[in-house]
């Protein structure tokens, strides 16, 4: 996947340089499935859209209003699957993205960094 | 005398911890507070040496524990001047809440009025919406003012075009700014509206009495006040208390029962059903002492003492602060946002530095919209909080500058 980054507190630094204007921002016009989803515990809002050809994901975007490790992991996300089948991207798991912020599921930012893994799978449920 | 908060903090073993590197600073009091040892070894005593139902058997076990039990129900009914009868153990100021909008529901009906503010916590929202959609009654929201407190024209519009319940909160979670609770109860009696208070953040950090707000009813929770979670009160006019239902039925809160019915106990007990939380009980009792011995007089000044250091450091050039933003507007907390940096990040970037704040929407989600945000970073002191705590925290935000 090619990105790896290590989240301990003092690379907050880094990583919000990094990801301040993150790659996959943005809104796609003629998308297919666009899904916003709210973490009511944490406050994060995340949309997403998705342009599909057959069951080829050909882009994916997203917009939010989220802290940083929503939009890093929606954006490494956006870049993991793009290109890959549905079904592929349906076999993402939280560990994978977790494993990116170099944490697990105690991280405080647990839920931060998995919301846009939830909106994906819930946006191609039933495909 | 005034506080000293570093003889306070011999008190709390908890405060002596390092976190990332740091001694913790604990700005989240607002949430949940520390326990002193005096709270803690309250419980242990009780535990070690009392250990009894309470209020049924006839042994020398279960009566001791039965009068520390009772003590201790006097005790934290005197804290806000009430009766000992008039106060019913709950688990939280969320289950408080949720038990008195059920109660009252009788008084709701079709085209019903309850009025709320847009400054209120989920827990006196929610309750309210689900009563009158269920009883065909309507929920007015009032607004605020420019200060940041409660809108009383609004108020006093919305009760002269009638309502039968009147509800809000004391001290803003999210603000800290602090509602004219006498003025509005008077307002609301004068109305012939019931006047119900969320008094979560004020019980634990100013002088308050029952006598002096009136209230119909309050609610408050054991955690924000130095006890022990899963221990709440409910306080709750006696001529109010008889005449509604009790929330849970089985043991004892009833005097007698045969196969076709039975008597319920004298009110409070008919309304705390099941083996109490005795532990929870004995626990609040000792926080209250220990509140007692400082004087809540005390712990009020001291609080402005650090927001008034507090709001002095802030660089407003890249914080924004939430409320009236003058020092003497706010109780002991405070919410605002670092421009550019999410208040979850800001909240990360802090603990770095071993300070835990809350970041959010603070179970507050209407008023934090209201105020243009999706999430806020809150620091909320408590007694045992320092000025050179206040001087940690705005020199680690001041770092945050190198990511905007």
């Amino acid at each position: 996947m090619g990105w790896r980054i290590k989240v301990e507190p003092r690379d907050l630094r880094d990583l919000l340089k990094r990801f301040k204007n993150p790659a996959n921002y943005g809104v796609i016009e003629n998308a297919d499935i666009v899904l916003e989803e709210t973490d009511y515990s944490c406050g994060d809002k995340l949309r997403m859209f998705f342009k599909l050809e057959g069951k080829r994901i050909m882009d994916v975007k997203f917009t939010s209003e989220a802290c940083l490790f929503c939009n890093a992991s929606a954006s490494l996300l956006a870049d993991l699957v793009k290109g890959k089948t549905v079904e592929e991207a349906l076999n993402v798991k939280e560990e994978d993205l977790l494993r990116l912020f170099n944490t697990d599921s105690k991280s405080p930012r647990y839920r931060c960094i998995v919301l846009p893994l939830r909106v994906l799978k819930k946006a191609f449920q039933g495909l | 005398m005034p506080l000293d908060p570093y003889t306070v903090r011999e008190d709390f073993p908890i405060l002596k911890r390092v976190i990332n590197g740091k001694s913790l600073v604990y700005f989240n009091n607002a949430a949940t507070t520390q326990k002193p040892i005096q709270v803690v070894e309250a419980i242990k005593d009780y535990y070690y040496n009392y250990n009894s139902d309470v209020l049924r058997s006839v042994n020398t076990l279960s009566s001791q524990a039965t009068d520390l039990y009772m003590k201790a129900r006097r005790k934290i009914a005197g804290f806000i001047g009430a009766g000992e009868d008039e106060v019913i153990f709950t688990r939280n100021t969320t289950e408080g809440l949720n038990m008195v909008a059920e109660a009252l529901s009788g008084r709701i009906r079709i085209g019903s009025v309850v009025v709320t503010s847009i400054m209120e916590h989920h827990s006196n929202l929610l309750p309210w919406r689900r009563i009158v959609a269920r009883k065909g009654g309507r929920l007015t929201i009032v607004g605020m003012n420019r200060d940041f407190t409660i809108d009383m024209d609004m108020v006093e519009k919305s009760l002269e075009e009638g309502c039968e319940i009147l509800t809000t909160l004391h001290i803003s979670n999210v603000l800290g700014t602090v509602n004219p609770v006498r003025e509005l109860s008077k307002l609301a009696h004068k109305h012939g509206c019931l006047f119900i208070l969320d008094a979560a953040q004020s019980v634990p950090h100013m002088p308050f009495n029952v006598k002096e707000v009136d209230p119909d009813a309050t609610a408050f929770s054991g955690h924000k006040m130095l006890g022990p979670t899963g221990i709440g009160v409910l306080y709750v006019k006696r001529n109010i208390l008889e005449e509604v239902e009790p929330f849970l039925l089985g043991g004892g809160m009833v005097k007698t029962v045969t196969l076709e019915t039975q008597v319920y106990e004298d009110i409070p007990f008919r309304f705390e059903a099941g083996t109490p939380n005795i532990e929870g009980v004995i626990g609040l009792a000792a926080a209250v002492d220990y509140l007692h011995k400082i004087g809540l007089e005390n712990i009020a000044e001291h609080e402005s003492k650090l927001v008034k250091h507090l709001l002095e450091g802030l660089d407003r050039s890249i914080v924004e602060i939430y409320g009236p933003g003058e020092a003497d507007k706010y109780a002991g907390l405070l919410s605002f946002n670092v421009k550019g940096v999410h208040p979850h990040d800001v909240a990360q970037f802090l603990d770095a530095d071993g300070i835990m704040i809350r970041s959010g929407a603070l179970c507050a989600e209407p008023l934090v919209n209201a105020l243009g945000a999706s999430a806020v970073a809150r620091v909320s002191f408590y007694l045992y909080n320092t000025l050179e705590e206040v001087d940690r925290f705005n020199e680690s935000l001041k770092k945050i500058r190198l990511l905007v």
